[in-house]
Parts: C-alpha cells; structure tokens; sequence
C-alpha cells in the first residue's frame, strides 16, 4: 500500500466524497417533501431514511472507487458468509448489488446486450449479464468497480452465481473461493453444517494470507454479533407491515435492503435500520399507511422487476393494493435466528445453509402460508422470473396449493428481474387490473 | 455391430435377477452403491421422444427440455417399472424437479437426492463421503439388505464399474481401431446408461475391431447429451468425424480410479476426480486447458458444443471457452437443441459450413 494512495483514498472519501454525498442527500430528501407538498392520491411519499439509505451505498461505492492499494478488497456474493471478511478488514463489495442497481436504473438491458454480443446466452442470468456487460464495456453507474484481491461465492442462492463469479475470476484474474452449502430438501444435517464449517475453516488462513491480517476470536465474535443485530433490525422493519396499514411495504424493503445485503453488521448499516424503524414506528403511531387506501394487502414472491418498481408499486396503489412483505426481502431476515456469537463458525454455518433460496419449494410454501397469517394477505403475486431458476421452478404447484387448499388468490407474472426487454406494460396491467377483481 | 440389449430388455432381465429398478437424472451417482442394494440403475437423459404435456402443471416454459421430459416421462404409465427415483443435484433445475417431486407430485415411489460437492478438496470429498453412506442408509430401508451384504456387494459392484470405467476409457482413446461408424461407437459407450458393467464390457467386446473409417477433420463433441444419435450420422455425412468428447453423459464420467481401503472413502474419491465438469463449477481454466490438450493430443480441428437449451451451467462457460479454443488455433461451433427428435434443417446447415470450414 503506497502512502499516496492512502492520503488519496482518505482525502476522496472525507473531502470529496462526504460533502458530495451530503449534498446528495440533502436533494434526496428536499425531492420526498416536495412529494408531500404535492402528494400522490394513492401513495404516501418514501420514507426519509430513504434519502440516508442512498447515501451510505453511494459513500461504499465512492470509496470502492479508490480503495484499491489501500485495503484488499473481497468480493461476495449476496448470500455469502461476510463475517470473516469483515473480521480481517476487507473492503467489501457485492457484483449482486451492482447489478440490481443497474436493473433499477434501467441498464440492465442495455449491459445485457453488451454480454449477449460476446457471446452471452440470453437464457443465464440477467444478473450475471448486466455484470458482465459493465465489465465488458468498461461503464458502470457507480463510478469505478474496485478490484478483487479475492472473490468469494456462496451456492446457497443458486447454482449459476458459481459460473457467474468463476467469470468474473478469470476476467479480474483473481482468485475465487466457493463457501458450497447442500440444498436442503428438509432440515440441515449434521454433515451439511460440518461441511460448510470446514470451508470457512479452509477460507481463514486464504483470507489471512490475502488480507496480511490475523484472525482473531474476538473480531470474528464481534462480526457476528453485528451481523446478527443488524440482521434482527431488519427482521424487525419487516414485521412492521403486519399493522393496518402496512407503514412499510415490500416495494419499500426492495429499496431498502441494500445495506443489509451488502454491508451487513456494519455500524452505519446498522445506525440507518434504527432510523428506518423509528419512522415507521412514527408512522404507526399517525395511522399512515404506504397505500392510502389500503384494500387489500398481499405478498410477492420471487426477486422485484427492478427497472418498474415505481410503476408497479403506483400501479398496485391505485388498484387499493399493498405488498406488505416479499419472502425475497425476508431472506435477509429470518436466518439470522441461527447467527450465535459464542460459537461464530457453526452459526456461521447454519445461517447460510439456512437461506431462503437454499430450501426446498415445499419449505417456501409452508413460509408462505405463515406470512398470509402474520401478515393478514388476501393474494400472492409470483413473480416467474425467467432469470432465477431456484426461486420460479415450484411456483406453479405453490400458486395451485394456496389457491386450491387456502383459498388465497394468487397471480403469476411472467418477467425478469434485470432484462426489461420481456417486459410488457399493457400485459402487465391487464393481469394486475383482473388480480384486483379477484381480490374483491 | 452386435445387437445391445434395449432398455426395456434390460430392465426385464434386471428384474428376472430380482434386481429393482431406480430411474437416475443425470448424472454423477454413484452405480456400485445402487446395485449393491438392489437397485438396476436406468438414467434418464429426457428422453427425446416422449410428449411432454403432463409437464405443463409443473415447470414453466423456460425450464430446460431434460426436466420437461423427464417429468412427463416419470408420470407416464411408461415408469411404472420405476422402484426408486435417485435425482443428483446438477444444477438448479433438477434441484427444482426434486424439490417440486417430492413436495407437491408426491410421486408414488421414494425420490431420494444426493448432493455433489462442487469443489475438489478435502473438505468436499469428506462431504460426499458422508453423503455416500447417507444414500446407502437411505437404501438400507428400502432393500432391506444387512450392512455386511451390503459391503461386500458394494466391493464387487466397485470392482465391476472400475473396469467398466476402464475400458470406457480405452475404447476413446483407441478409437481408431473399431470399425463402426461414430454414431454405433457412441451408441455402445451410451448403453452404459442402462446396461449393467457385466454387459457393457460384454458389448465393448462385441463391437467389430479394424481400422474405423474415419473421414475428413477430427471434432471434438461437448455438451449433456449428443440426442437424437442421428447427430453422428449428419457429421459423417458432411464429412467429419468426432475424434473425443466432452459430453457429460460419456467421458465427464471417466472417474479416476482410487485405492482407499473403505468403499465408501474410495467412491468419495473417485467421484471427485473427473475431467473437468461445469456442473460441478470446475474452474474455468482448467477446464479449457484440459479440453485444449486434449484437442491437440488428439489432433483434434474443432469443438461443437451441442447445447440443450436453457442449460445454465453450459451457457456460462461458451464465450470465455470459445475464446480459449480458438486462441489455440481450432474452430469452434456452438449448436442449441431443444432435445426433440429430429434436428432442424437450419442447425445441419451450420454443421455442414463448419464441417467445410475446418476441412
């Protein structure tokens, strides 16, 4: 590490980097209440903490800008074990994240193509493609994409993001460990949590020797248990939208899990999920709801369409309807009851075998059922992704159970959560629109 | 070439020993452990020709035509010869066929799975080990069969795949030397599928010896599986000739032979030591170095990579493998199939382009 690029890395981050992203938020949040100076008939307007979510990922991604020859940075996927990385000091950045902000700010076709014209398959993943397509063309909205001093990939939400890291391994030219978890058609077994236990245990000295840092007990202690609250913190803004009206709605929580998917247990991820908790316990206490008119409230399965969240969420509004949870969001939350700071590496082991998408169609079903009770939903809306394999092979039989033996009106939409070009509006509002009168 | 036995024969003869039946997906299993039990192994690989409307309930459109089939196939009266269903996890959409067979379909008979490592460390080949000897308790209730016959059964079934696996591996090498045509040597190395290790070196043994015909450029052939078989004949015909595979139903199957005194470590060993695989997230490089040295060794002029579409764990690889194969100088063609059974008239007319490209 030069001292130039440290004084670099410190003067971009403190003097560039925190005035530019203040003022960012400042117009953020001058954007939300000029929102309720104006309001929207069907829709309340964002949450504030909103405005702060923008800032801590854009004040990661600036420093990712820099940061290279200053701290080794590891690359992860979502559902990877980060508890390790962050214990030895990496700088830590997800290509998952990337991609969705891309698929939100409606680059993931145009990355997609990119791909597709290197000889990309328009069947893999359109995360996958919108990353590579960012690489391939050397553009990004985030500024610069740091470096991987490591890679390390995590099976427990599918197959492809194994192909699609080992890609970018040999295209970054950097080393990729894969933390394998056994799909769990029931519950863990003895030998699945051993196994994953043993890769962190392989992982450790890797990482050490990359990071030139010592793990130690401690650290790695403090890891989880920041990973734990924070993760609890989000389990808990989740659970809000249980009161009527929901004060916070799915749409919300896809915009608003950044920073536990990507800087989970870290403090200024944590500082922020207090923040959002006591707006929405704010907005309990007033009676505000997301959906002004709150008629029916209903769960959404799968990853969100990224590029028409607002559409959809307005959409969804005027027909009286709220997504008041998303099992994709709650992902983040309900594995983290296996997180144990006493015995770090086995709940390590336990939480990520434990993902959401690492378990069987029949488990998702059962999850589903629980949230149409805790949460009071009248509908599921399946989100067919033909991007996510794990989570849409399943959702056929789910739709026919709920429908069938719950009585719960279920609608599937056919799209992708990146590659807006199968999208089609007019499709989509008629199925919405005819969703509505099931509903009734 | 020698009649082979079809699959129906097989399975009436396996039953007539008293074996059961145990339909396979693909496609790494381990064969002694079901045999040790009982079990006459039959793998499924779609199959091309049945319908696949009883799949429409089930799996949406963009499921890959392996499941599709596969799904229609087991729910047809066609199974009802079916004792168990083994389904390897593969990749996400067979994770998603067992996850939806055993959930939902509730299918009459047990569908039990087993988990591949995707690495090769140690880590990984106790992990299979452990899965191993959880399949074989699985098994154990099933077959009714004592620990102690089972062992012993299970060193022999071994023994048995180990010089299957041998002479598999012999016949490629060597394939100069059978005169039959591409489309009958793959057929006999295809009967391993469903053919017991016994009769599979009994049909290597039968296939007529001499110099093969073998015309025009050598290609080497990747992919799941090379269907329909007419695929060899259309290569023939334009005038090439397939010199080595890398087809996952074939030679991603040649596992190394191990020496652990324990038959369950030893199978964990050698399931863990093949050629390069994406399904089981082989790195990149050495999955192109190794195809790359192959092809040289070989003399190999081109790779066709025939695809079953929808097939993730392929896909991936495609662009970063191409570039590879032609940075070395060879030709490359990539083919998608939906696993019918007739190959279009546009996908001949690229074979025969390449095929004049590469001569």
């Amino acid at each position: 590490m030069s001292l130039i690029q440290t004084l670099n890395y410190h003067f971009q981050s403190n003097c560039v980097g925190k005035p530019a992203l203040a003022y960012q938020k400042y117009k953020t949040l001058k954007h939300i209440r000029a929102k309720h100076a104006n309001p929207n008939p069907h829709l309340t307007p964002p949450l504030e903490a909103t405005a702060r979510m923008s800032q801590i990922l854009a004040d990661q991604y600036f420093r990712g800008r820099h940061v290279n020859g200053v701290k080794k940075v590891a690359w992860f996927s979502s559902g990877a074990p980060i508890e390790i990385l962050q214990a030895l000091d990496f700088f830590l950045y997800t290509p998952d994240n990337h991609a969705a902000l891309c698929g939100a700010r409606r680059l993931g076709a145009p990355y997609s193509e990119i791909a597709e014209d290197q000889g990309y398959s328009r069947d893999i993943c359109s995360y996958a493609r919108t990353d590579f397509g960012a690489f391939l063309s050397n553009q990004t909205p985030v500024g610069k994409i740091p470096r991987p001093d490591i890679i390390v990939v995590c099976s427990n939400i599918c197959q492809t993001i194994l192909h699609w890291y080992q890609a970018m391994g040999v295209y970054y030219q950097a080393p990729v460990f894969i933390i394998d978890t056994p799909f769990l058609f029931d519950e863990a077994r003895p030998h699945d949590v051993e196994f994953v236990k043993n890769q962190l245990e392989e992982l450790i000295p890797i990482a050490e020797e990359i990071s030139g840092n010592t793990l130690t007990e401690k650290k790695l202690k403090q890891a989880v248990y920041n990973g734990k609250t924070c993760s609890d913190l989000w389990c808990e803004i989740l659970h809000r939208a249980e009161h009527r009206p929901a004060p916070v709605s799915g749409f919300d929580a896809f915009v608003l899990m950044g920073p536990v998917v990507a800087m989970r247990g870290e403090p200024a991820a944590i500082d922020f999920y207090h923040q959002v908790l006591k707006e929405i316990d704010q907005r309990i206490e007033n009676g505000v709801g997301v959906v002004k008119n709150e008629k029916h409230r209903i769960l959404w399965d799968n990853l969100p369409i990224w590029y028409r969240l607002s559409w959809l969420s307005k959409t969804l509004a005027e027909l009286g309807i709220v997504v008041a949870i998303s099992n994709y969001t709650y992902g983040w939350a309900e594995p983290a009851q296996y997180m144990d700071p006493t015995r770090p590496l086995e709940g390590i082991a336990k939480t990520y075998l434990h993902s959401h998408l690492n378990r069987s169609a029949g488990y998702k079903l059962k999850s589903m059922k629980k949230m149409i009770a805790d949460f009071h939903l009248d509908g599921v809306l399946f989100h067919s992704d033909r991007s996510c394999k794990p989570y849409s092979l399943g959702q056929m039989d789910q739709s026919q159970r709920l429908l069938g033996e719950e009585g719960v009106a279920c609608l599937t939409l056919e799209c992708d959560h990146n590659d807006d070009r199968i999208f089609s509006e007019g499709q989509v509002l008629t199925r919405l629109q005819a969703f509505a009168e099931m509903l009734e | 070439m020698a009649h082979l036995p079809s699959r129906k024969e097989t399975i009436n003869a396996a039953q007539d020993r008293g074996m059961k039946i145990a339909a396979v997906m693909p496609f790494h299993y381990p064969r002694p452990l079901l045999r040790a039990h009982g079990f006459h192994p039959m793998e499924i690989w779609g199959p091309p020709h049945v319908d696949d409307l009883a799949v429409a309930p089930h799996f949406p459109e963009y499921t890959c035509k392996i499941v599709q089939k596969a799904t229609s196939f087991l729910l047809s009266p066609q199974a009802d010869c079916v004792d168990l269903v083994l389904m390897p996890h593969t990749c996400d959409s067979l994770q998603g066929m067992a996850s939806v067979f055993r959930d939902f379909i509730h299918y009459p008979k047990p569908v039990l799975t087993l988990y591949h490592p995707r690495g090769r460390r140690e880590s990984d080949r106790r992990f299979l080990e452990g899965e191993l000897r959880a399949l074989s308790q699985q098994l154990g209730k099933l077959s009714k069969k004592s620990q102690d016959d089972v062992t012993a059964a299970l060193e022999r079934e071994i023994e048995w795949e180990a010089q299957a696996t041998e002479r598999m591996a012999e016949m490629l090498d060597h394939r100069a030397e059978y005169a039959v045509s591409d489309r009958e040597f793959y057929t006999c190395l295809r009967a391993r599928e469903y053919l017991p290790p016994e009769e599979f070196l009994a049909a290597a043994d039968a296939l007529p010896k001499g110099n093969a015909d073998l015309i025009g450029p050598g290609i080497v052939i990747s992919g799941i599986v090379p269907e329909p078989m007419e695929l060899f004949d259309h290569i023939n015909e334009f005038g090439a000739h397939v010199i080595m595979d890398d087809l996952a139903c074939v030679s991603r199957r040649l596992y190394a032979p191990a020496e652990d005194a324990d038959p369950f470590a030893r199978m964990a060993r050698q399931y863990t030591a093949m050629p390069p695989d994406p399904t089981v997230s082989s790195p990149y490089k050495e999955r192109f170095d190794y195809l790359t040295d192959k092809m040289a060794a070989k003399n190999a002029r081109a790779l066709m990579v025939y695809n079953t579409k929808f097939c993730e764990p392929e896909l991936f690889y495609l662009p970063l493998l191409q570039q590879a194969v032609r940075d070395k100088g060879y030709g490359f063609l990539e083919i998608e199939m939906e696993l019918d059974a007739k190959i279009s008239q546009t996908v001949l007319n690229r074979i025969n382009a390449f095929v004049e490209v590469i001569s």
